[in-house]
């Protein structure tokens, strides 16, 4: 009903359709993106630096009987690798998301409010004082980057948690705990060793049994991710307004970090360092589907998983026999292709 | 019964105390303004009134109910609020005024039928059914004002507070938004608490004045109540006159020079 002049016909038509085709489009794009995972991931399993091909793969998939070696190398060195590389992307192009949508800020991401620098400085310091104990070093990069967390949370309760103070005291953390990297490397070389593959982020010799349990953690948590995208829309109304709109404000941006930081400690710890994706995923997937957070929290896993399961099928064939670890190669090749999103097609910050 | 009351509500910024002791009681089914010189409250006074601010001493109630009691969207359902400080999201006015039905829906819920009917009523009611789908920011200051609007009829709510609506409006536009605002009331009974820049306007379109100087009510009454018309040229130092013409009258004010 129109409330001017109180007619039943104030309601516009062809609006509606629209829409629905608007939503259609969006499903389409999940579907493209889900595909081109699947077949980057599939793609993933089967190509490799070993000879083992693609007869043998599916032979293996199948369970028939082939060589205990085409077994060991799918299920112990490929699956788990593209697992890992799914999984990390996935949980730190959603953290991205989560992370700049809380702190209204497009230069956000897990590396820049000290996520990162704080797993890289608890892995040093735990191979500083137990060089022996190589195996808890996921352990220690999550217990670093939740550290880190919890201290930017109690920052930010304490001064009111604006969005400036947390991006300021996680520059900070990163200043502290980089300087402390440094520090560890200086005064004890040898720690170094252990956590080498760690620092430069490479998911080369990552076992399945590394995968699971922050895999399960991961998927659950990008379901927790999923659901806050109508309440993060409401942040960027301005916080007064969205307070007025009866959010909780503090709480919801609390809830987006704490989920960000559980996505980011899960995939530090078996992924290393690997900080890019958590930046340039959540800009690309909103020139795609618009800033809806709802939109850019469901795709931005999805092509955050592609890009890394990508970049790592790269890093592993490109240089064969050779392999440069996958930090690298997103480095090398999101790099670029951020400076495109910027300059050619505008579309990058929360204005565009 | 009063929609709004404010109880001797003591507050400031700071070390700075803007309020003290201040009461104020807003009738319902009425269009309320607040009008006095910049910075004597106006705005922090609504601020109060939605709990962005808590006040140091006193108690605010809407619907005999305390509003630093109630729960956020308890308290979005009852008042709402269109603030100043706005900023310009990227989204369609649709979504916009979708955001509107915030406290009325679940954790988890999506917008249902009556939630969508809603929705297009008030974006019809604003005169932005053809600008629906276009992004805010794309949006004329006019048009993003009216789709600010409209996300507050979405809301609701029985209570609504309007900090400078009119703002960045033409003359022409302020008119429509002051005839909403009557319409609002009229036929839907809502209660609607204004600041206003412009005191001809405030004294033409509301059913109650409350003139505000640093921090203290000078006074509150309908437009023609001679004490409202003394409190208005003592707020601003003016000399105010009531003209008539053939178009009806309207109020001018002169420098007290």
């Amino acid at each position: 009903m129109n409330l001017i002049t109180g007619k039943k016909n104030g309601r516009k038509a062809p609006s509606l359709p629209a829409r629905r085709l608007e939503g259609s489009r969006f499903a389409l794009a999940l579907m493209a993106a889900v595909t081109m995972l699947a077949s980057v991931a599939v793609l993933g399993v089967v190509v490799g630096s070993t000879s083992v091909g693609l007869d043998e793969v599916i032979a293996v998939a199948l369970g028939q009987h082939t060589n205990p070696t085409a077994t060991n190398i799918v299920y112990n060195v490929r699956l788990p690798r593209v697992l890992a590389a799914l999984l990390a992307g996935a949980a730190l192009a959603q953290a991205g998301v989560l992370i700049q949508a809380a702190l209204d800020n497009p230069l956000a991401s897990p590396n820049v409010i000290g996520v990162n620098a704080g797993a890289g400085f608890f892995v040093l310091l735990f191979m500083c004082l137990f060089p022996n104990l190589f195996a808890l070093v996921p352990v220690a990069a999550f217990f670093g980057a939740l550290v880190v967390a919890g201290l930017i949370f109690a920052i930010s309760s304490l001064a009111g948690s604006s969005r400036l103070t947390v991006v300021l005291a996680g520059m900070a953390f990163t200043a502290i705990f980089t300087a402390g990297m440094n520090t560890v490397l200086i005064v004890n070389p040898d720690a170094y060793v252990g956590a080498s593959g760690f620092l430069t982020g490479g998911l080369s010799g990552v076992k399945l049994s590394d995968v699971i349990l922050p895999g399960c953690a991961i998927c659950a948590t990008l379901v927790l991710g999923l659901l806050q995208g109508r309440r993060l829309n409401l942040l960027s109304l301005g916080d007064q307004q969205a307070h007025s709109l009866g959010l909780d404000i503090r709480k919801t941006r609390l809830m987006a970090l704490a989920t960000a930081a559980v996505l980011a400690g899960c995939a530090v710890s078996f992924a290393g360092l690997v900080g890019f994706v958590g930046l340039i995923v959540p800009h690309a997937v909103r020139s795609l589907v618009g800033h809806d957070n709802r939109r850019v929290l469901a795709m931005a896993p999805v092509l955050g998983g592609f890009l890394v399961c990508l970049c790592d099928l790269l890093a592993r064939t490109l240089f064969s026999p050779y392999e440069i670890p996958v930090g690298i190669v997103l480095s090398l090749l999101g790099g670029p292709f951020f400076i495109y999103l910027v300059l050619i097609k505008g579309k990058v910050g929360l204005n565009g | 019964m009063d929609r709004l009351r404010f109880d001797n509500i003591s507050f400031g910024y700071g070390d700075r105390t803007l309020f003290e002791g201040l009461s104020l009681d807003i009738k319902k089914a009425r269009i309320t303004s607040i009008i006095g010189p910049n910075g004597c409250g106006k705005s922090s006074l609504l601020k109060l009134a939605s709990a962005i601010h808590k006040p140091w001493e006193g108690e605010i109630s809407v619907f005999e109910r305390k509003v630093g009691e109630l729960r956020p969207k308890q308290r979005a359902q009852l008042i709402g609020h269109l603030s100043q400080e706005h900023s310009m999201p990227p989204m369609s006015v649709r979504k916009l005024v979708e955001c509107g039905r915030h406290p009325h829906q679940g954790p988890f819920a999506q917008m249902d039928t009556s939630d969508k009917e809603i929705v297009e009523e008030a974006l019809s009611t604003c005169g932005l059914s053809a600008l629906a789908e276009r992004p805010v920011p794309e949006l004329s200051g006019g048009q993003r004002q009216r789709a600010f609007i409209a996300m507050i009829v979405a809301q609701d709510a029985p209570v609504m507070l309007l900090d400078e609506p009119t703002s960045f409006l033409d003359v022409s536009a302020c008119y429509e938004v002051m005839d909403l605002m009557r319409l609002l009331r009229d036929k839907h009974g809502k209660t609607i608490v204004t600041v206003l820049h412009d005191i001809d306007m405030a004294l033409r379109y509301s059913d109650e004045i409350c003139v505000m100087r640093e921090g203290r009510l000078l006074a509150q009454g309908t437009p023609c109540d001679h004490d409202v018309l003394d409190g208005i040229e003592a707020a601003f130092d003016v000399r105010i006159e009531h003209l008539h013409g053939r178009l009806g009258s309207a109020y001018a004010l002169f420098s007290q020079a």
